[in-house]
């Protein structure tokens, strides 16, 4: 029966009383679960080195997280599984010869000066994914373009220099031809560890989408954005300008509309918002693939929206009885 | 369905309780009650009764000091043992009737039943209504007969005499559907108290000028072939909506899901648009009061949760204090952790069982220990799942850094008071940030800084 103790010990707070399930480890774990098509994709056609140098990432960002708790005195957020993802996605877009130490380097900058300078997870401006892809690249320009001739595994081909789809139909844009969908759907041919399948990215995406991590808005922005605007060009050039489907499907612009661009930190959060971020970042791309020095543009072009983003953020959701007059 | 609602709110899993009650039971007439004289939002009642009166049930105890208010009766005939300080159920303090049972429970002289109120003019049972002190459950607690009038908001003003023109009462909304899902009361009380079910309907179709009656139901549930009857033969057409999507059984969100109608808080009033939203208990008690004129001495609340020994629908009295409901549904189980009047979304967790059972309580919800929940109030990661959830359209992430910052105004123009506190935002946030109480903060601001 109920006693006169235990009366005085009844937890008293604001509602609600319950909560879901999801929690920002959860979704970063489902992020990193997302992932892991791409990386076997990786494996498979650059061989066990790219294990070495996804490992590196992820255990550089991780001391570099576990340092700066240390530094800062707070409490441990090893566990969240933000710095897992930080390492791994970062070791996605690396190019398969990248020298360790320069992985090292990358990997705990990014979580220090992308992340940790701003209060941790949560608090960042721009994408600390991206901000470490560009301090290795501004850095080190050449080690961004190791990339080698896919060998599947067990083949036993050798490695030789080759040039991923967009740096060589930018040299020649006849070589187009030589890239059918199911080539680059599979992702036999050279280029980031983690972006050369595109079916590998579209998996995860789809999955973070059914788990509700991230929302279509973004994904569809990118596409959309992308696809009508080289399709524009597309139809009044065919010759020099290639076909939105082929922009969707090389490069980063994949991986970059499903797991860079919703990063949840450094998006928006209203519908529209979304959406119109998206578009800009599709749009973008083009731009910067078409008439940029790069060929890729896709981090580029995330990063400068990430900027945007509180701007974004002002495309707000009609609230209930504004501007009705009521 | 319209787009627009297709997203809104959490669709919560089915009851997860075991045995859930499929019947009312009423619980021992209490040997003490505790008639707070603030049951409702405004100005206390004053007591009309002294220490050591000899009261019956159905006996005014404490009278209205304005239109805000409704009398309180006496729930139990008995002695008046004290007239005492006492915690509501909303946490205030309260001046309060105590009331000790003599066990018989004898029914005041003036409580019989008319068989021919039918018969009666409107401002009679508009009278019998407002005697009743019938207090609306939902969100605020208000006596329902303001709900059956006239709204006090004019929408224009007559071009030659001046004279305000008010927006006639045109539709009544019966919500049939649980505030919270798992209270699994509402439906039970639609063929548990049928003829009383019945006579409100009547008697509010006679007192108001409403043309259009709709009863909302939940999908979950069949209605009962009776009931079915009843509403075709009293044109009440019977809506069905989905009441596992919190908060669908809220007033305001039904009438977005039924009507499409978006009503602004805090200054908006469904009346205000000619609408009108009864709980069903309510009606239940409005044709008790027509019928019978008894007085709301009576409440049915769902007792649910991990904490409580066995779930019920009890039928308790008004003022029973909380322990005594507890003990009818066999005690605490496991180690006591929130005891919350409500449900686990909009409940109020109390920290004293003495607390009574008010006229808007609609269950009460017992967790063990372990169910507690403990926010962390991690900085917001911007996922946007608030925003996806949010059924009057708010960014709440945004809110809640103006919020945490003290800065209000900045809250208030991204329409702050426009949130109806379900909790939805707070629910599935990652971050688990507190939000409902930073809300609840920001407006008590606002509210002080509009007024001073
Ligand atoms: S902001 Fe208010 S109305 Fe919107 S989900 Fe949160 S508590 Fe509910
Ligand atoms: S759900 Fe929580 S973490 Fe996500 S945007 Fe809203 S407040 Fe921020």
């Amino acid at each position: 029966m109920i006693d006169k103790k235990l009366d005085n010990r009844l937890v008293v707070s604001f509602s609600p009383h319950i909560e879901s399930h999801n929690s920002i480890s959860a979704m970063m774990l489902t992020f990193v679960i997302a992932l892991l098509p791409s990386v076997m994709m990786g494996v498979y056609y650059f061989g066990y080195k790219v294990l070495m140098i996804l490992g590196l990432s992820i255990a550089s960002s991780m001391a570099a997280e576990a340092f700066v708790n240390k530094l800062s005195d707070r409490p441990s957020t090893i566990g969240d599984f933000s710095a897992i993802l930080n390492g791994l996605l970062l070791g996605l877009l690396m190019p398969p010869t990248m020298p360790w130490w320069a992985m090292v380097v990358g990997s705990s900058l990014s979580i220090i000066v992308g992340k940790s300078v701003f209060g941790g997870y949560g608090n960042y401006p721009l994408n600390p994914v991206l901000i470490g892809w560009m301090i290795i690249r501004l850095a080190w320009p050449d080690l961004m373009n190791g990339f080698i001739e896919p060998a599947p595994l067990f083949s036993g081909g050798d490695i030789s220099e080759a040039l991923p789809p967009l740096m060589a139909v930018k040299g020649d844009p006849s070589e187009i031809g030589s890239y059918d969908m199911w080539r680059l759907m599979l992702g036999n041919v050279p280029g980031q560890i983690g972006t050369i399948s595109a079916l590998s990215a579209i998996l995860g995406g789809l999955f973070l989408l059914y788990r509700g991590v991230i929302r279509w808005h973004i994904p569809v922005g990118v596409f959309l954005g992308a696809f009508a605007f080289a399709w524009i060009f597309n139809t009044i050039n065919p010759d020099t300008y290639f076909p939105g489907s082929f922009h969707l499907m090389t490069g980063t612009l994949l991986l970059g509309a499903f797991f860079l661009a919703p990063e949840p930190v450094s998006s928006p959060v209203t519908p529209g918002g979304m959406l119109v971020y998206g578009l800009l970042i599709g749009v973008l791309t083009v731009i910067i693939r078409i008439w940029g020095s790069d060929t890729d543009g896709v981090i580029q072009a995330i990063l400068i929206m990430n900027i945007g983003t509180p701007l974004f953020d002002r495309i707000r959701p009609r609230s209930w009885g504004v501007n009705t007059g009521a | 369905m319209k787009l627009s609602s297709l997203c809104k709110g959490i669709r919560f899993p089915k009851p997860k309780y075991p045995n859930v009650p499929t019947e009312v039971v009423p619980i021992p007439s209490p040997s003490r009650v505790i008639l707070p004289m603030l049951q409702h939002a405004g100005t206390p009642c004053v007591p009309c009764v002294e220490k050591g009166s000899q009261v019956k049930i159905g006996d005014v105890v404490g009278r209205p000091q304005d239109e805000t208010g409704a009398s309180v009766h006496a729930s139990v005939s008995g002695e008046v043992t004290d007239i005492a300080q006492v915690y509501t159920s909303s946490g205030q303090k309260s001046p309060a009737v105590i009331i000790s049972s003599d066990g018989k429970d004898t029914w005041a002289d003036n409580i019989k039943t008319d068989a021919e109120y039918l018969e009666k003019a409107p401002s009679v049972l508009i009278d019998r209504i407002k005697d009743a002190a019938i207090m609306s459950s939902g969100t605020e607690a208000a006596p329902v007969i303001t709900d059956l009038t006239l709204s006090q908001k004019p929408r224009g003003y007559h071009f030659a005499t001046g004279l305000p023109i008010f927006k006639p009462l045109d539709t009544l909304v019966i919500n049939c559907v649980d505030t919270e899902p798992y209270y699994g009361a509402a439906y039970r009380l639609m063929d548990d108290f049928f003829d009383d079910l019945e006579a409100g309907i009547r008697t509010v179709k006679i007192v108001t000028e409403a043309t259009r009656f709709i009863m909302a139901v939940d999908v979950q549930h069949s209605v009962s072939n009776q009931v079915r009857d009843l509403t075709g033969q009293l044109e009440v057409a019977v809506r069905s909506v989905d009441g596992t999507r919190f908060p669908t059984g809220v007033h305001r969100v039904l009438l977005k899901e039924l009507l499409d109608l978006e009503i602004p808080m805090p200054y908006g009033e469904p009346r205000d648009y000619g609408v009108s939203v009864l709980k069903v208990d309510s009606i239940i008690d409005i044709g008790r009061a027509a019928k019978h004129l008894k007085p709301q001495v009576e409440k049915v609340i769902s007792v649910f949760g991990k904490g409580v020994h066995d779930q019920k629908l009890v039928r308790v009295r008004v003022g029973t204090p909380l322990k005594d409901v507890l003990a009818a549904c066999g005690g605490l189980a496991g180690r006591p952790g929130k005891v919350i009047f409500g449900g686990p979304m909009m409940g109020m967790a109390q920290f004293d069982l003495n607390v009574p059972i008010s006229k808007d309580t609609e269950a009460v919800y017992v967790q063990t220990m372990d169910e507690v929940v403990r926010s962390v109030n991690h900085p917001c990661i911007n996922c946007g799942l608030c925003v996806k959830v949010c059924p009057v359209r708010l960014v709440p992430s945004q809110l809640s850094k103006y919020c945490e910052n003290d800065q209000f105004q900045d809250a208030a123009a991204l329409n702050l008071m426009n949130c109806i506190e379900c909790g939805c935002c707070h629910y599935v946030c990652p971050a688990k940030r507190p939000m409902v109480h930073q809300f609840r903060y920001g407006k008590s601001q606002v509210m002080v800084r509009r007024m001073g």
